[in-house]
């Protein structure tokens, strides 16, 4: 089990964008969520879907799709656990 | 004062206060556009994206011969486009002007209080106000406040040895705890002299020639550079010296240090200018503070003093950096302040009014950590400044203060009252002072730290795990007469416990948070809060009403960042079924 950040984005009010992240070795058993590091207390932030790509048998490129839910802009960091 | 064959440049500014010997910046005003104004100032003019009337304030803009540019020096459409960047535009608490609605106004120095009370009348502007120079915390007048000058050194006579002692042993900060940090011992552990992290120290002048300031750095990256380098120097030195043998040794000699100018940048500016170079677990260092309102008139040294995060604007450029992961450390201030004191929560004429006092720990925080001044171990340099980790008497104290380093005593680069002559590269100091000597000392500590996690693989902490682990461990301040720690500076870091603490891991682990119900074909959310933000937890739903033969329940996770320690989950579940359904709410806490 290990955790880390990816990467960290921005998005405007609103704003819903894709990221993706590649040469993930196909054995890893790979969650992904997000955190937004804009403090903005009383309701969501942030919401994500994650898309999954095989990009060749060794490996996975991941597609993950965040959702602005404020009228403000968010910064947030991209979290993943490898859980094998 | 001056050490010979260094000039001053601020001769068009107004006179340094007797007593100190150190560059000040220039009055500032800010003002912030309403929210609906879409201003945008260009070299024409103000104008309107939104169709106001602009004629008056450009009127206004022009009787006083000003100009009035974004503060954040970027154009207002870039500040808004460029979003998916480095840059963004309102990473401000909710209630705060976003960046964009920041502007700087050019005018003589003698006109900015008559203008700020005319735009202030305008139906353009929220707020409009004058900020006092900052300065570095390092002067008092002692007569006046009977407090030991901060600083005052100058370089002893006669040329400097062919070679450098080595003066690693004078810098009692870098021994074991309680005396020192125990960056020693930090030096011990893979990443701990700082490798991979990168600093910057946000001030006036630096002097990057210097014999002991040739590694790992990356000179002035914003702005220029004031010809007066002792402070910065010296500053430099603590934090990222070289290890080389001779002279003195940084906390964290593998961390890359650089510099952004308030010589000739508003503050703000100079901050984001800074924050736009660095990412997150990197660390911004601002060696300022300002007249606070407690600051008499005329002045008396650096009485009243505080740290710069009161005004809104510098507030906005911290919080930018800080939204961005980076880790602010700022000079508490030399004022002799108790900020927890009720005026700092008066809200001044002219400050928007979504203002809030950010020395109050209840409301919206800057995010930085901030350093008081604390008493070095009794005989340090053949000194005594009172007990061991005691407030020294000229350092601002109180709740907001979250950390404490050497205030007296500080041997590092430049001033040249410990090794002098006539080349400025080879000076160094043993009374480098001030809550401008203990903020570096807190850095080293953080970069540390940070350098640690980095060869480990693991996450940098975050701002607000930063203070927290600063707050949690470190050697307690201690009681002096008069000066009981009631009076809060907080602790001196010890990098022992700090990479202990940073480090720390914790088997994953699970539970069922709710249980609840979902009526038949439809949507529910619960919300839980109070959780770590730094901790990676992992969210799924289980029905425990049995119902085979196809999928009963879906939920999505959404995720608020409360504050910059906690988060919240609003986790909200479909019932795909027509009956309702009984759910458990389940946790994996999987790290950090």
């Amino acid at each position: 089990m290990r955790v880390g950040v990816q990467f960290t984005g921005s998005l405007a009010p609103n704003q819903t964008q894709r990221w993706f992240t590649f040469n993930w070795p196909q054995q890893w058993h790979v969650t992904w969520y997000m955190m937004p590091t804009t403090p903005r207390s009383g309701a969501p932030e942030l919401e994500w879907e994650v898309g999954v790509e095989r990009a060749d048998p060794q490996h996975i490129t991941y597609w993950l799709t965040v959702h602005n839910l404020t009228n403000q802009t968010i910064n947030f960091e991209g979290r993943y656990a490898v859980l094998n | 004062m001056s050490p010979s064959g260094t000039d001053r440049i601020h001769n068009s500014r107004p006179p340094t206060p007797p007593g100190s010997d150190v560059p000040i910046g220039r009055r500032e005003l800010v003002v912030i556009a309403a929210p609906d104004a879409g201003l945008q100032a260009l070299a024409s003019g103000v104008r309107s994206d939104a169709g106001a009337e602009t004629t008056s304030l450009n009127a206004v803009l022009a009787r006083h011969g000003a100009l009035m540019r974004p503060l954040f020096g970027l154009s207002e459409h870039r500040l808004r486009a460029n979003v998916a960047g480095a840059v963004t535009s309102d990473l401000v608490p909710d209630g705060m002007p976003a960046l964009e609605r920041f502007y700087h106004v050019d005018a003589a120095d003698d006109r900015l209080e008559t203008m700020a009370a005319e735009l202030l009348e305008h139906p353009l502007v929220e707020a409009a106000y004058v900020k006092p120079a900052g300065a570095l915390p390092v002067a008092v007048v002692e007569e006046i406040i009977a407090a030991a000058p901060l600083n005052d050194m100058v370089p002893a006579p006669g040329d400097a040895p062919p070679a450098t002692p080595d003066f690693t042993a004078r810098q009692g900060y870098v021994d074991a705890a309680p005396g020192g940090i125990d960056a020693r011992y930090a030096w011990t552990v893979p990443g701990g002299s700082g490798a991979g992290v990168r600093v910057i120290d946000c001030e006036w002048g630096w002097r990057f020639s210097h014999e002991d300031l040739l590694q790992n750095q990356g000179g002035v990256v914003a702005g220029t550079s004031s010809t007066d380098t002792n402070h910065g120097t010296a500053v430099l030195g603590e934090i990222s010296g070289d290890r080389n043998g001779l002279g003195i040794i940084g906390i964290a000699p593998d961390a890359v240090i650089s510099a952004s100018s308030f010589n000739d940048q508003p503050t703000a500016q100079a901050i984001r200018a800074a924050a736009d170079r660095l990412g997150p677990g990197d660390i911004i260092l601002l060696e300022i503070h300002r007249p606070g309102p407690r600051t008499p008139n005329p002045p008396q040294g650096q009485l009243g003093f505080i740290a710069i995060e009161w005004w809104p604007d510098d507030f906005a450029a911290i919080r930018y950096a800080v939204n961005k992961g980076i880790v602010v450390v700022e000079a508490a201030g030399n004022g002799f302040q108790n900020l927890d004191d009720p005026i700092y929560s008066q809200r001044p004429v002219g400050f928007p009014a979504s203002w809030l006092n950010p020395f109050n720990v209840a409301n919206p925080s800057s995010g930085a950590v901030m350093v008081g001044a604390g008493a070095p171990p009794p005989n340090t340099h053949g000194q005594n400044w009172g007990p061991d980790r005691s407030r020294l008497d000229f350092s601002n104290y109180g709740a907001r203060v979250d950390a404490q380093g050497w205030g007296r005593e500080v041997t590092s680069t430049g001033y040249g009252d410990l090794q002098g002559g006539m080349n400025a590269d080879l000076w160094y100091t043993d009374r480098f002072s001030g809550t401008s000597s203990a903020s570096p000392i807190v850095v080293g500590a953080i970069a540390c730290a940070q350098g640690v996690l980095r060869a480990q693989g693991r996450i940098p902490l975050s701002p607000a795990r930063a203070r927290d682990l600063l707050r949690s461990t470190g050697s307690i301040q201690q009681d002096a007469p008069g000066r009981p720690a009631t009076q809060r500076i907080g602790n001196r870091p010890n990098l022992r416990q700090l990479i202990a603490a940073a480090t720390q891991t914790a088997a994953p682990w699970t539970g069922v948070q709710f249980t609840g119900s979902v009526p038949a074909s439809q949507t529910q959310c619960w919300f839980t809060f109070n959780w770590p933000a730094h901790w990676h937890v992992l969210w799924t739903v289980v029905p425990t009403t049995p119902r085979p033969g196809a999928p009963q329940v879906k939920w999505k996770v959404k995720v608020e960042r409360a504050t910059d320690q906690f988060a919240t989950y609003w986790i909200c579940v479909t019932n795909l079924t027509n009956q309702p359904v009984a759910i458990e709410g389940r946790y994996a806490v999987l790290g950090w």
